[in-house]
């Protein structure tokens, strides 16, 4: 089934809230319910970025779950323990902590949408820490790793670089060791946990990857060789979008070529 | 503390979070809050401050439900065409009506600048509510042709004396297109002769008739953010007139933008609204 086939005009798309997850610290989550339940195709988890690039992408994160849910699949967003609206304060977040989350929504959608198999979406840190989730997991079986941060301690750069410039447009001394990311706590324990951050293959899979990135400098290419001698099958696509999950609110734009990369082939394959 | 994730409104459509203090609790209000999407940001609220706001107030025994507009955040987009202006004003309407079956009888609405608008829009056509915390409004009518006159207050009366704001306009980092629209605006000869002095005279009777019903007012302001200037041109000397009736109240905190994007403006923010608040929440006539 291809976009046009579906007429948006006539959708009422079908979003769930839901507070899941283990234990007394359940995570707010959005299921994205397909209109016709019978016709499921399968599930999929997105993971978020996180810092400021969390609310700014919040709208392409939902766009693609509201198409994927057209094309039949249950979707399942949600926030990291510490974050949006879950349970937890930032100064408790922590990196383990976030992917002992992916794998625990990986677990809700698959007795959600009543599957075996599971389609993960990770983008920015979330690409990152999805990778890491699901290569120990044979019930994941595609993966698309979209604008992937690829080093933690460059995306800890880029966030320090935009709080001194933030600072100095408005006349704040500048932070003399990095504890916020404009207005969000970054505990010691959790910079040191992004610092630790790579994206590379650490075990054989036989996966289907899509990386979807707006770059294509030999850092890229050095992960897309990685993951292909990991036994994976990776396919990389490069796109014109801009680096929407950097600008703010009214500004941002919704990356259309992304989406429909990304849509096209989760629906493609078997 | 408590929090169920639910869809409300009419249609059952919109995504909410209601956040209740802990059911064992003896203070609980009967007075609920509801808080409003700023701009296009979802319910969490810039920096996650609508969800520390709603813990907070939780604490002090005060429910609130932060939720999305159609077609912001998590809510789908509506089907029906209504215009997002009154479905801004329609859809927290119909959140009270649900907030009024769950046993709450009076509201406090709070919301961040596009979020001001729609509190202070929705007040005045429902009396149910009893108090408004308007936090960096920079527009209560929608209305355009104050900008200029706004900005031209901003940059003569702050930004001339200010290093910072020579420093941003040499190094490219100003909207250079206000600020020709606001030089424009200071040379205009009809200007000149008196009309930048008016008030805004329907927005006042807007806040006498508010206030006249016994709705409260909280503008809460951030120092470096344009709402200090706006109240200025458009309630001019009127301001302290309310301020003085005890049914308006204004803070400006030192030092905070738009967004609040410093955790410690933050937390002056969220101390500061919680706190009218609460006060307001246990004296709005349970």
């Amino acid at each position: 089934m291809d976009e046009s086939s579906v007429n948006s005009s006539i959708i009422q798309d079908l979003v769930r809230p839901l507070y899941r997850g283990s234990g007394k610290s359940p995570l707010y989550s959005c299921l994205h319910v397909p209109v016709q339940a019978s016709k499921t195709r399968g599930g999929v988890v997105l993971c978020n970025p996180v810092g400021n690039e969390y609310y700014y992408s919040h709208q392409a994160l939902r766009q693609l779950a509201t198409r994927l849910a057209r094309h039949g699949y249950q979707v399942l967003r949600f926030d990291y323990f510490g974050t949006g609206d879950s349970i937890g304060e930032e100064v408790e977040a922590a990196v383990e902590r976030w992917m002992v989350d992916i794998s625990e929504m990986i677990d809700e959608v698959k007795q959600l949408a009543h599957c075996e198999h599971v389609t993960v979406v990770g983008l920015r840190m979330g690409a990152a820490l999805c990778w890491k989730v699901v290569q120990s997991r044979n019930d994941v079986k595609r993966v698309v790793l979209w604008e992937p941060v690829l080093d933690g301690k460059a995306q800890l750069e880029e966030w320090r670089c935009q709080q001194a410039a933030h600072d100095e447009a408005y006349g704040y001394p500048e932070l003399v060791k990095q504890t916020e990311t404009l207005g969000i706590s970054l505990p010691s324990s959790l910079i040191a946990e992004i610092e630790s951050v790579r994206l590379s293959a650490i075990r054989p899979c036989d996966k289907d990857v899509l990386l979807v990135a707006n770059s294509s400098d030999s850092a890229i290419h050095r992960v897309v060789n990685d993951i292909e001698k990991s036994g994976a099958q990776i396919v990389y696509k490069k796109t014109a979008d801009g680096k929407f999950w950097l600008e703010t609110d009214l500004e941002s734009l919704v990356p259309g070529s992304s989406l429909s990369l990304i849509v096209d082939w989760i629906a493609e394959l078997p | 503390m408590k929090e169920k994730a639910l869809l409300i409104g009419r249609r059952r459509a919109i995504v909410g979070v209601v956040t209740e203090p802990d059911p064992t609790s003896k203070n609980s209000t009967a007075t609920a809050v509801l808080l409003l999407n700023a701009g296009m940001i979802h319910h969490a609220g810039p920096g996650r401050i609508y969800v520390k706001l709603a813990r907070r107030l939780a604490q002090s025994g005060v429910s609130s439900v932060r939720f999305d507009l159609s077609g912001v955040g998590d809510s789908p987009v509506r089907s029906d065409h209504l215009p997002v202006v009154m479905a801004a004003i329609q859809e927290p309407r119909e959140v009270m009506d649900d907030l009024q079956k769950m046993g709450f009888k009076r509201f406090i609405l709070a919301g961040l600048c596009s979020g001001a608008y729609c509190a202070f829009r929705t007040a005045l056509e429902d009396e149910r509510v009893s108090g408004m915390a308007l936090i960096n409004t920079m527009s209560l009518k929608g209305e355009l042709e104050m900008a200029s006159r706004v900005w031209e207050q901003r940059y003569l009366k702050t930004s001339i004396y200010s290093r910072q704001a020579w420093k941003n306009l040499l190094t490219g980092k100003v909207q250079y297109t206000r600020l020709m629209k606001a030089i424009a605006s200071k040379l205009n000869p009809f200007n000149r002769m008196g009309s930048s002095k008016k008030m805004d005279e329907t927005l006042v009777e807007e806040i006498r008739l508010l206030t006249g019903r016994g709705q409260k007012i909280f503008f809460l302001c951030a120092e470096k953010d344009i709402s200090v200037q706006y109240l200025q041109v458009v309630l001019a000397g009127e301001l302290q007139g309310f301020i003085a009736s005890g049914m308006v109240e204004q803070e400006i905190l030192p030092g905070a933008n738009h967004l609040f994007t410093k955790h410690d403006h933050q937390e002056q923010m969220i101390n500061l609204a919680s706190s009218w608040i609460v006060q307001e929440a246990n004296s709005s006539g349970d």
